[in-house]
């Protein structure tokens, strides 16, 4: 009847249009009054307890480090570098457009911002070059999700958060499915594209093209080395991005002004705005229902539903799919992190394993309809219809569902690093 | 009017300073630490404290900007015109509900006399801007109640 209840709430606060804090505040402080028998007051606590965490600070500071990196004339270094490296291979600009994706993915820790900063750039290169319609939007589309897998990722630091699970070793267990799937991206690029017209291949090009990229290619490097040299922790490196980046853009690239400083940092504001008190909020819910025995309890009855592993995995694959055509990856995270985590414990998967099959499953989400947040963007930024741009990455969701099933069940993609 | 695009410009310029000391707290750390052998003192917990700050500041900058998240699948539910409003109003009760529940909070803990770890100074101060961030998000819902057309304007400004 409780559930119900609040049910009902939720429905009759989405028709009224209330926000998406608010309606979690509102059912969070239902349970902990309702089922836990406490005080809405306890939802402030908790909502303070969450916030009041270190880990949280690295998510402002990549925003930031992000936002300043992708600004100005980084996207378009990063470009020429790549395909100057890459022009001469069989569908080179092809490959160009997936590897700028990754590295820029690398630098951004953004989807979107991926996607736009790469998108602009190559989506008319490669028209010129001679790629059909269909293969340019659907490449520029598809490799801008790297953005949620490779490190420093943002869902991944979340999905640590709410999971108590090592952000460092999520980071590791990035790296090899960003890698694997960058690299069949960029198969299928070749493969799909021989007879185009390719370019020379020139070192001078190419030095010169590294030596001007170099200051955000350093990007990733001087993140992940630090993390696992040992030299600071992931918040810590997320600091020393920001420094990088503020040192990188007022010594080298000099395009911002202190205006366009105060506007980035205003701008994370508002963005962590609407997401830190979603994520205390969430913390606060996965508390009360932990209490509560819900994840334990679920986590049982998928005992007595699925018998062994392999179909375990597969229907959460198969769910997960699902979640992510409907809900946005940060709530996707918060919402099921916790609960699938005590059910994949029953099943002896690895946390960080879990996490990495999660953050794919709802990367691939960011490119199907009805919210794809990926076809969104490129529906807007090459003003093309909804549908073309959901049939021209097809394709390209069946190579990310191949990796997926790879990732699930050969863990060691995840887990090499750690082991 | 005038009023909230004051109050949105002092917020967002304590939202900045708040992420750029947090920045400069956390880097200062590490370059203490790797060259001096020693870390920052107090240096993460005031960072953590920066960041609180600036979340919840950023929470009514969302507001005021129209920037939180809101699914809209359940719009066409109730048709008429003034649903708005009606949504604006209710949203302003519920954030000075819980702004009262806020208030409370902040008085427990300085009637217990809270304090942050490490640099040992009172919690209660720096906990003032859960009930302002939310007062101030009720008060900018309230007006769009009242005016409408300030929520587009705010936005655009």
């Amino acid at each position: 009847m409780d559930g119900l209840i609040l049910l009902g709430i939720v429905f009759v606060m989405l028709a009224l249009r209330q926000n998406v804090v608010l309606i979690l505040l509102v059912v969070t402080a239902y349970i902990q009054v309702f089922w836990a028998g406490g005080d809405i007051l306890y939802v402030i606590e908790d909502l303070w307890t969450s916030m009041d965490n270190k880990v949280l600070l690295a998510i402002p500071m990549y925003i930031i480090a992000g936002k300043l990196m992708s600004r100005g004339s980084i996207a378009r270094d990063l470009i020429a570098m790549v395909r100057a490296a890459t022009d001469w291979m069989p569908g080179g600009m092809g490959i160009a457009a997936v590897l700028s994706c990754a590295l820029f993915a690398a630098v951004s820790g953004s989807s979107a911002a991926t996607l736009l900063a790469v998108g602009v750039v190559m989506y008319p290169a490669l028209k010129e070059a001679g790629y059909t319609d269909r293969f340019s939007i659907g490449a520029v589309t598809s490799a801008g999700t790297l953005g949620i897998l490779i490190p420093p990722s943002i869902p991944l630091i979340i999905y640590g958060i709410v999971t108590e699970t090592n952000v460092a070793n999520l980071f590791l267990a990035g790296i090899i499915p960003g890698i694997l799937l960058t690299a069949v991206f960029a198969l299928y690029s070749m493969g799909t594209n021989l007879n185009n017209e390719r370019g020379t291949f020139s070192v001078k090009r190419l030095w010169d093209a590294v030596r001007k990229g170099i200051f955000a290619l350093m990007t990733p490097i001087i993140l992940l080395g630090g993390i696992y040299s040992g030299y600071f922790s992931p918040t810590e490196a997320a600091a020393v991005a920001v420094g990088y980046a503020i040192v990188v853009e007022l010594l080298v690239y000099r395009e911002l002004s202190s205006k366009d400083f105060f506007e980035e940092f205003v701008s994370t504001a508002v963005m962590l705005g609407t997401l830190f008190p979603i994520v205390a909020v969430a913390l606060s819910l996965k508390s009360v229902l932990a209490i509560e025995g819900v994840p334990a309890a679920f986590a049982d009855w998928l005992q007595t539903v699925f018998t062994s592993k392999i179909a375990f995995l597969l229907a959460l694959n198969a769910a997960l799919l699902l979640v992510g055509c409907l809900i946005d990856v940060v709530s996707a995270i918060l919402l099921l992190g916790p609960v699938l985590l005590a059910a994949a414990a029953h099943f002896g998967i690895d946390p960080v394993h879990l996490g990495i099959i999660m953050i794919i499953n709802l990367e691939i989400g960011l490119l199907t309809p009805p919210i794809g947040l990926n076809l969104l963007v490129a529906t807007g930024a090459f003003k093309k219809r909804f549908s073309e741009v959901s049939l021209a990455v097809v394709p390209f969701i069946g190579l990310m569902l191949l990796t997926l099933l790879l990732v699930t069940f050969i863990p060691e993609i995840s887990l090499f690093f750690l082991n | 009017m005038t009023f909230l695009r004051f109050l949105m410009k002092v917020e967002a310029v304590v939202a900045a300073c708040a992420y750029a000391v947090t920045a400069g707290l956390l880097l200062a750390d590490v370059i203490a630490r790797e060259f001096f052998a020693q870390a920052l003192w107090g240096a993460q917990q005031t960072a953590v404290l920066c960041s609180i700050l600036a979340a919840m500041i950023g929470l009514t900058l969302a507001t005021g900007r129209g920037a939180h998240f809101r699914p809209e699948f359940a719009d066409g539910v109730l048709p008429f015109p003034a649903v708005d409003r009606l949504g604006d109003l209710i949203s302003a009760v519920l954030l000075a509900v819980f702004c009262y529940f806020a208030i409370e909070f902040v008085q427990e803990s300085r009637s217990f006399s809270d304090r942050v770890a490490v640099v040992n100074i009172l919690l209660w101060p720096v906990q003032i801007v859960v009930p302002y961030a939310l007062a101030s998000s009720a008060l900018k819902h309230l007006v769009f109640a009242w005016a409408p057309h300030t929520k587009t304007s705010l936005k655009a400004a």
